[in-house]
């Protein structure tokens, strides 16, 4: 079952104790203007990004799919100027999803999967120019789709998927990772 | 066919580090056809280096601030080091904060207002590479390197817990009042553990102290327990006396391990 979203964490409404969701909502099927293609699930409980998103675009998770769709149009573009080696126009798209990346990060409280997708992506795309990572407008995009259709994916998936785009470009952890890191490895010894 | 017995140290570098060891540590066990690293390594692990990075992310999760954390750090920690002065603590905000333009963050805390506060997202990043960290390393301890060997009885492997957000890493040791499976082991080898407690340097440091009197204890007094304190004390002696034949223990921490393989004939290797 990919690509649906758990309706209940969508709403915000609290996981019961028995770690059950609160709600359950039978998915409907959907139409409308929604270009992606997307997944409506079988089961009772879950619905597509889409389909949320429709349902309340106002909404933390409505407005990062609207975000994330924008960034990946952008990309579409920038893939496109390359693929015609056209370096000013692709470089200056790229430029542009920087800018569009640093906003996605003030979605990184709808959980640790999109904040670490979010920041990787925006380290990564900090470099000087596209062509010192031709390859990573693709990954970028492969990886921000699947955020797109399913923005609460495990963290462990988001792992594998951070991983992706540093195989397309060194990331730099963040100012301060190493010296924390070695003081907090420094104190077992 | 070379084999490398991974003691905690690479263990470490390998799966928690980002300042180039890491890399040092890959490429070393590249030299090797097979990896070996015990439960007794992956033990230590857990409740070092991987309970501090814990400690840190729950840290950052509980003060969303990256100041006050690394503060925190300053005060808690035992040996406080150069880098968390007040000074080099402002200076690695800033240097985080030079990464945003300018004008970006001016019109992103204009719309989302405390979500674009820097101090939150500082915190909130480093956080969640250091739970990446974590997830990285523990949760596929039986995948990495074929899996984990030379299994603890008494040991109780859990994994890490999610509780609302916040990384709990307990269990993170034996059960008290266990008497260590490894005791049986050792005490059919009293000549070998005479041999490695005969070649612990006389440094005065208190570990060294500490793990001379548990290998005294294996040699002379058998029917005592071996307490989960007993076993951490014994560290570094176990990955000398339980070393497959053959393989060699790779460490960054031979100051301490060499002169207890050399009283075997254990090979000892840095990255």
């Amino acid at each position: 079952m990919a690509d649906v979203i758990d309706l209940g964490k969508f709403a915000g409404m609290a996981r019961t104790a028995s770690g059950t969701d609160a709600v359950n909502v039978q998915a409907s099927e959907e139409t409308g203007s929604w270009t992606r293609s997307t997944n409506i699930s079988g089961s009772a409980g879950f619905l597509s990004a889409a389909a949320v998103r429709k349902l309340d675009d106002e909404s933390p998770i409505g407005k990062m799919l609207e975000l994330v769709e924008r960034i990946l149009k952008r990309l579409e573009i920038c893939m496109e100027h390359l693929n015609q080696q056209e370096m000013f126009s692709s470089d200056d798209e790229l430029m542009a999803c920087k800018r569009l990346l640093s906003e996605l990060l003030m979605f990184r409280e709808v959980n640790d999967s999109v904040g670490l997708i979010a920041w990787t992506a925006y380290q990564a795309s900090q470099v000087e120019a596209i062509t010192d990572a031709p390859a990573l407008p693709e990954v970028l995009h492969r990886v921000l789709t699947r955020l797109w259709s399913s923005p609460f994916m495990r963290f462990d998936e988001a792992c594998l998927l951070v991983e992706e785009i540093e195989g397309a470009v060194p990331v730099a952890p963040a100012s301060g990772f190493i010296e924390v890191s070695e003081e907090l490895l420094t104190e077992q010894t | 066919m070379t084999t490398a017995f991974l003691e905690t140290t690479v263990l470490t570098d390998y799966c928690l580090k980002k300042d180039g060891s890491e890399k040092t540590a890959r490429a070393a066990l590249r030299r090797f056809s097979k990896i070996i690293v015990p439960q007794f390594a992956w033990k230590e692990f857990k409740r070092g280096p991987l309970h501090t990075y814990a400690w840190m992310h729950n840290k950052l999760l509980d003060t969303r601030s990256f100041t006050a954390s690394l503060s925190a750090l300053q005060k808690i920690s035992r040996t406080p080091r150069r880098y968390f002065t007040s000074t080099i603590i402002q200076s690695l905000h800033t240097a985080f904060v030079n990464g945003f333009d300018g004008v970006t963050i001016k019109d992103l805390q204009a719309r989302y207002g405390a979500k674009a506060n820097l101090d939150t997202l500082h915190a909130d990043v480093l956080r969640l590479e250091l739970k990446r960290a974590i997830h990285a390393s523990w949760p596929r301890r039986e995948k990495l390197f074929d899996g984990v060997h030379h299994r603890l009885s008494c040991y109780p492997d859990a994994q890490l817990v999610d509780d609302e957000g916040r990384i709990e890493t307990k269990p993170d040791d034996c059960p008290k009042g266990a008497d260590c499976c490894l005791k049986a082991q050792l005490t059919t080898r009293r000549q070998d553990v005479a041999l490695v407690r005969a070649r612990l340097p006389k440094d005065g440091r208190p570990e060294t102290s500490k793990r001379f009197r548990v290998l005294r204890q294996i040699e002379k007094h058998q029917s005592r327990v071996m307490t989960p304190k007993d076993c951490r004390d014994f560290g570094d002696a176990y990955f000398v006396l339980f070393c497959p034949p053959g393989a060699i223990i790779l460490t960054t921490n031979s100051r301490d391990i060499q002169p207890l393989a050399n009283a075997l004939g254990v090979s000892v290797e840095t990255p």
